[in-house]
């Protein structure tokens, strides 16, 4: 790693002057070192996160709590052990912690952050090695493209096929209305604190054809701060691995369903590890919109449906049968959690 | 990284409706705006050169310099000279050099010395007793073969006791899991998670 | 005079009494019959305590006084020559004490990891700064990575002066090849069924987890001390000494605890790089201590690999099961190096003319090295692949035509009490499930020659107070060897165990072998025996061992210690010159995603005498573990236009973790088998051999019933994705398509 300085702020108003392009945010730090060690980003400077204090009241950057209405509020700061353990979180909304359980190795997970593993760069081997020319460091193609993409996207992957690295982000998708709350300093004079709420289906992950070089819409001097989502029970995150013991996921799904009697009232249905963003599929969630809690073949239907419009490359069509596996099974284990 | 997108894109306050985002959002922005301008002293920025750094480990105080950018791992072993955790990956890919943090297993190369604070650094030789005679669970590690070459097992035992502490009681599955993030090369395995099993009994027994 | 003693050898299946030529000074072999009270017991390793608290020093803990860091500097991607190296920033950069450029104007850069330069600094952060300070220019040149298109005739060559890639001969060289094929052809005529098939395996670096690296002090006599990760002591003393051109009695090498070898770490320097003989002479010119370690991309790049391999088997059989013929020719690339690509597979069952011809092909990729059992994993994933295949063909259970085709009694006795406790018929008839998930059994076998050789010394020394040393320069490199001699010299003295203090990984102590070919435990145990047994005559004379007669004997000794040696000489006339092994496995194949997971191993071995029943089936477990990451997982990935590796970590470079694996039971089958004093033979590598042939066979099975029942994945790592491409091809089939 190259030489970097080091900030330790102690409120969020300190923390936000001293962003900039080269000064990043640093949560647990298991992205940022990475990319670092590898070469790939410099930072001139890392700000810490770990001692902002928490102000009473607001959105907490720190810890789980259920808010009025019965939705979750989850810091930036909280862990993906955390997560996974937290009994608000398996009460609420399953799929989240299944997501957040199913990341990194125990090692990590007891440090990285939700902020940190929503906002870490793609794992493409062709990213992370700063040899390559990479549309995604401001080069001018796609190496993976026509080099080793096994396990790449499936879809949306004409410009550039990296996909999208966060389990939570995938879970988070599915959840109606799942949002997160940002802060900047207001940009003049005064420098007051500006909130910013983001709804996460709407925009918040960047495709390469927007801009190829950030894959969150957010900006270098803002921070992300707690992500909120609304009660979402009967939901799962499933995904595939190569290897048990850890592994990125190989396609991975998650599911909300609304039930209403026996009958699913609603769905949605959130794709991972296919694209360079997570995506929610349409055609699978109408494909059990109105169908019976337990009606397989509607299942199979989602799953089939999952699957349009797929664009796999020459090397990753295995993603495709995977992909059809992985959201039949994440139907079945979120009707498991109904009632 | 661009400034283009993100911020000016969406507006900056686009409300997520009523049932997403509650009121206090708002409130305890401005709240904490006020707070913040009032008190806006100087903060200090360390390094890149070396800074003093105070870890406590194994019961010790140690006052290091070394560079912000230095690793728990590099400070554990070319500062303190502490060899027990290994770097093997350093990626954060093998918990070969994992340290227990406050009694939590993370991985000594995925994070810098100067992020530990006052939280109290726990190595493989740490798990010894005062005369460095072997714990337990080191014990069962040695009884059931659970080692070959013995590069990895600084970090298997380390893991394995950060397990033990978070849940004392543990089905072979619940092992597999909680030592998932730790290769061994040689293939020991099958027999750390004997080894961890009759840790978890002895304990259970009261030694 | 050497007599002729009789000696019961064999094992539970079979035994027998043979005439045995008992060198002069040697004593009675320990045969089936002998009553041994440590012997083949369960102990732990007595160096467990020090590695299970961190007190284990290995190479990369040595810290010095003084000491300065290394790092090399490497060529990014293959390329043509070398233009110019400029290490000029690097000089001025702080703390560098030293920098010697490696690579010359005009050489040619023929992989990434290529040595360009090595630094010199006072951290290793420093070193590493002036490493990023260090610019090559290197002409541009073709990427030849891909062994396909490699092997080309017209493709651009890797070494200039060849005009092909291609080299014919492998391990035992082209020999007969053409006349050993003609023959098989004669005999493959007789044949009703020939299956011709082709069956791929990936290129595997070895991984271990500590590091090639080394620490080198310069020493005040104008010698150096080395403290380096090696499976060969002796063979870092030798290649020191020949760098630096100074006496092999100045060259003190240690490897007291070595993280892992595999194969990957003989001598001072790795195969693909001579960092070692580079920090050898920074120090000497330094005159201060030197270490450099390799960090985990050069151990993929330059640390040695496993070589890949392309088998197009012919197997022909007779209606009636007899095979008649069977033929391979074997291309694989061992990276730059330009030999020994090949796949052995030796002939474990009775193939009838068999003939075997293998190339090599050149690409621009690190250099192969021994790996656990070199060739035979990949010869294996073949060969029991076409016993199954060819047994399918005859509608025969793969068990019952192994049994035909295989005469070794000992292996015999394994088939048929391993089907028993793997409960193999049962579960080859079963029904292997309708949902996504299929379960299904395979197995394979092995067979291994070595049981070690002469040349090694072994001392044992009795203290006044009745404590006993036993010494060798050989090194333990996870394998077991400390705790098995001193096993055999606590049975020879009527001692515990824990009475006997092992100092190994010394050159200055007496010479043993490098950690190769399975053979260190089984060349120096003897070793160890014929020491002990010389101090047990010696200060006990014909008193019966036990721990209170050698207490008081040793107080009686004359002077204050006295030392006893040992050697051994080639093997003498033993039950048989061969180990045999077999393992049945279970897999449950995820048809949906193409995942599978290993469900059970059964492995049976032989090692001839078993000394430490705990250890030894730690080697055994460990190898399968190792077979089931290679089989599954490991794969070293090359991006094809650049030549740049892809998976230099160890993340995308999977190797399998604790989730991946099952139980994996064993049985040894201790074998008297005389040959020398203690009947031992080597163990690390035979039960690396079967693994991944017998989960081949797993998967194939388990996927009997999808479309056709054709399904067979014939290309390691099976992963998903063949997984699925196998199923898929099948469910067309099934459905009439192609
Ligand atoms: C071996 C291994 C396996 C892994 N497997 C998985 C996996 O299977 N699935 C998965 O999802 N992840 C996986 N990860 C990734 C891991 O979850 C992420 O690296 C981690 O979550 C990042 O969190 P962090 O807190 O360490 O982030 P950091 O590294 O601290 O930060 C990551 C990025 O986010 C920015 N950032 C962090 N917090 C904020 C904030 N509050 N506001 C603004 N910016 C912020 C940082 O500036 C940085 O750019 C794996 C990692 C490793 C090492
Ligand atoms: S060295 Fe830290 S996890 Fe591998
Ligand atoms: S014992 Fe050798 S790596 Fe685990």
């Amino acid at each position: 790693m190259k030489p970097f300085s080091y900030a330790r702020p102690t409120t969020a108003a300190d923390v936000l002057k001293l962003l900039s392009p080269t000064a990043r945010p640093k949560a647990g730090g298991n992205d940022l070192l990475d990319l670092a060690k590898r070469g790939v980003s410099t930072p001139a400077t890392l700000v810490d996160l770990s001692r902002i204090s928490v102000q009473e009241g607001g959105p907490r950057f720190d810890g789980v709590t259920v808010a009025e209405g019965g939705q979750l509020e989850i810091g930036a700061r909280v862990t993906l052990a955390q997560i996974a353990a937290s009994a608000d979180v398996l009460r609420i909304f399953p799929a989240l912690a299944d997501a957040a359980a199913a990341a990194a190795t125990p090692q990590i997970r007891n440090v990285a952050t939700l902020g940190g593993n929503l906002l870490q760069r793609p794992r493409c081997a062709y990213f992370r090695d700063p040899f390559f020319d990479c549309l995604k460091r401001g080069g001018t193609s796609c190496p993976a493209r026509d080099g080793v993409h096994d396990e790449m996207a499936i879809f949306g992957n004409a410009k550039c096929c990296a996909t999208h690295p966060s389990n939570l982000a995938t879970a988070l998708l599915a959840a109606p209305q799942a949002g997160l709350a940002t802060i900047t300093v207001e940009i003049g004079a005064k420098g007051g604190l500006v909130w910013r709420t983001v709804e996460l289906s709407d925009g918040f992950f960047v495709r390469p054809e927007d801009d190829p070089l950030i894959e969150a819409a957010i900006a270098p001097g803002e921070l992300l701060w707690a992500a909120f989502v609304p009660a979402a029970p009967v939901s799962a995150y499933v995904e595939i691995n190569q290897k048990q013991s850890y592994d990125w996921a190989s396609v991975a799904c998650a599911v909300v369903l609304d039930v209403e009697g026996d009958k699913i009232a609603d769905a949605r249905i959130a794709l991972g590890a296919v694209a360079p963003v997570p995506l929610l599929s349409e055609p699978a969630a109408a494909a059990l919109r109105g169908k019976g809690l337990r009606d397989t073949a509607a299942w199979d239907a989602a799953a089939a449906a999952a699957t349009q419009g797929a664009t796999p490359l020459a090397r990753n069509g295995h993603k495709v049968r995977q992909l059809r596996a992985v959201v039949r099974r994440a139907i079945e284990a979120a009707v498991a959690r109904s009632k | 990284m661009t400034e283009r997108r993100g911020v000016s894109r969406r507006g900056f306050l686009k409300g997520l409706g009523a049932a997403a985002v509650t009121g206090p959002v708002g409130f305890a922005g401005i709240a904490m705006a006020a707070k913040a301008d009032e008190e806006a002293a100087a903060v200090p920025v360390l390094g890149p050169g070396a800074t003093p750094v105070r870890l406590k480990v194994n019961g010790k105080v140690h006052d290091l310099s070394i560079e912000p950018r230095v690793t728990l791992l590099d400070a554990l072993r070319d500062t303190i000279g502490l060899t027990g955790p290994k770097e093997v990956c350093d990626r954060g890919a093998c918990g070969g050099c994992t340290v227990l943090l406050d009694g939590m297993a993370v991985c000594g190369c995925m994070m810098l010395a100067i992020d530990v604070g006052d939280r109290e650094v726990t190595t493989v030789e740490g798990l010894c007793g005062p005369d460095g005679a072997p714990s337990d669970l080191q014990q069962q590690f040695v009884a059931k073969d659970a080692l070959q070459c013995g590069y990895c097992t600084c970090g298997m035992v380390t893991a394995a006791e950060g397990l033990l502490r978070s849940k004392p009681v543990l089905s072979p599955d619940e092992v597999r899991a909680g030592i998932s993030g730790n290769l061994c090369r040689c293939g020991t395995y099958t027999r750390i998670v004997e080894a961890v099993i009759a840790t978890s009994a002895l304990r259970r027994k009261g030694k | 005079m050497p007599e002729k003693r009789k000696t019961k050898v064999g094992f539970a299946g079979e035994t027998r009494e043979i005439d045995v030529t008992v060198p002069d000074g040697e004593p009675q072999i320990w045969g089936a019959d002998a009553k041994l009270r440590v012997v083949g017991t369960r102990v732990p390793r007595i160096d467990g305590v020090a590695k299970a608290t961190g007190r284990a020093e290995y190479t990369t803990d040595v810290r010095l006084k003084g000491l300065c860091h290394a790092r090399v500097f490497r060529a990014p991607s293959p390329g043509g020559k070398v233009r110019s190296i400029d290490v000029s920033a690097a000089e001025k950069a702080p703390g560098v004490v030293y920098v010697r450029v490696m690579r010359q104007p005009g050489q040619p850069v023929l992989m990434e990891g290529q040595d360009l330069a090595i630094v010199v600094a006072e951290t290793p952060d420093q070193a590493e700064d002036a490493i990023r300070l260090c610019k090559a220019d290197i002409e541009s040149g073709p990427v030849i990575v891909d062994v396909e298109t490699a092997k080309e005739s017209g493709s651009p060559t890797v070494h200039a002066s060849s005009d092909s890639n291609v080299r014919r001969g492998g391990r035992g060289g082209a020999g007969n090849a053409d006349a050993a094929f003609a023959k098989a052809d004669e005999a493959m005529k007789r044949a009703d069924i020939v299956l011709e098939r082709t069956y791929r395996t990936q290129v595997q670096t070895h991984s271990a987890l500590e590091p090639h690296g080394v620490v080198i002090r310069p020493d005040e006599d104008g010698g150096v001390t080395v403290w380096c990760s090696t499976q060969g002591t002796f063979s870092v003393r030798d290649g020191l000494s020949g760098a630096l051109k100074i006496d092999q009695s100045k060259v003190h090498a240690i490897a007291e605890h070595v993280g892992g070898g595999f194969g990957a770490k003989f001598g001072v320097n790795a195969h693909g790089s001579s960092f070692g003989n580079e920090a050898a002479r920074a120090a000497m010119s330094l005159k201060r201590p030197v270490r450099c370690i390799l960090d985990r991309r050069e151990e993929h790049l330059v640390g040695g690999n496993r070589p890949s391999s392309v088998q197009q088997v012919r197997i022909g059989a007779t209606k009636a099961g007899e095979v008649v013929a069977y033929t391979a020719r074997i291309y694989g690339t061992a990276g730059i190096s330009e030999g020994g690509a090949g796949a052995s597979n030796p002939m474990i069952y009775g193939l009838g003319a068999t003939a075997k011809d293998e190339f090599t092909v050149v690409t621009q990729a690190g250099p192969s090295t021994a790996f656990r059992a070199p060739g035979h994993p990949q010869g294996s994933f073949a060969l029991e692949q076409a016993i199954d295949e060819m047994a399918a063909a005859l509608d025969t259970d793969p068990l019952e035509f192994r049994l035909r085709l295989d005469k070794n009694p000992v292996r015999r006795w394994q088939y048929q009490e391993g089907a028993k406790r793997f409960g193999w018929a049962e579960k080859r008839k079963r029904a292997n499930g309708k949902g996504p998930f299929r379960r299904g059994v395979g197995m394979g076998s092995a067979v291994w020659y070595n049981g070690g050789g002469p040349g090694a010394t072994v001392s044992v020394t009795a203290h006044r107070d009745g404590s006993v040393e036993v010494s060798n320069g050989a090194q333990d490199i996870g394998t077991g060897t400390r705790t098995v001699l001193a096993v055999i010299v606590a049975e020879v003295l009527g001692l515990d165990v824990a009475d006997v203090k092992v100092n190994l990984g010394r050159s200055e102590l007496p010479f043993g072998p490098g950690s190769g070919g399975s053979t260190t435990a089984a060349s120096i145990g003897p070793c160890a025996r014929n020491a002990a047994e010389a101090a047990r005559s010696a200060v006990l004379g014909e008193a019966k061992p036990s721990k209170a007669a050698w207490k008081s004997a040793c107080a009686k000794m004359e002077g204050e210690s006295q030392t006893f040696t040992g050697g051994r000489g080639p093997a003498y006339e033993r039950y048989q010159g061969q180990t045999a092994g077999c393992q049945f496995v279970e897999v449950e194949v995820d048809t949906d995603t193409g995942v599978v997971r290993v469900v059970k191993v059964l492995a049976m071995q032989d090692c001839g005498r078993v000394i430490d029943a705990l250890t030894a089936e730690s080697q055994v477990i460990g190898a399968v573990i190792g077979g089931i990451s290679w089989a599954l997982f490991e794969d070293r990935v090359m991006d094809p236009k650049t030549g740049r590796l892809l998976n230099g970590d160890l993340e995308a470079y999977r190797i399998a973790g604790p989730r991946d694996v099952p139980d994996v039971e064993v049985m040894m089958t201790d074998v008297a088998n005389a040959g020398n004093s203690v009947g031992m033979m080597g163990l690390g590598e035979p039960p690396a051999i079967p693994t991944a042939g017998a989960i081949a066979n797993a998967i194939a099975h388990a996927l009997s019933g999808v479309g056709d029942g054709s399904a067979r994945v014939r290309e390691a790592p099976m992963t998903p994705a063949r997984v699925i491409a196998a199923i898929e091809a099948a469910e067309r089939a099934a459905k009439g398509g192609k």
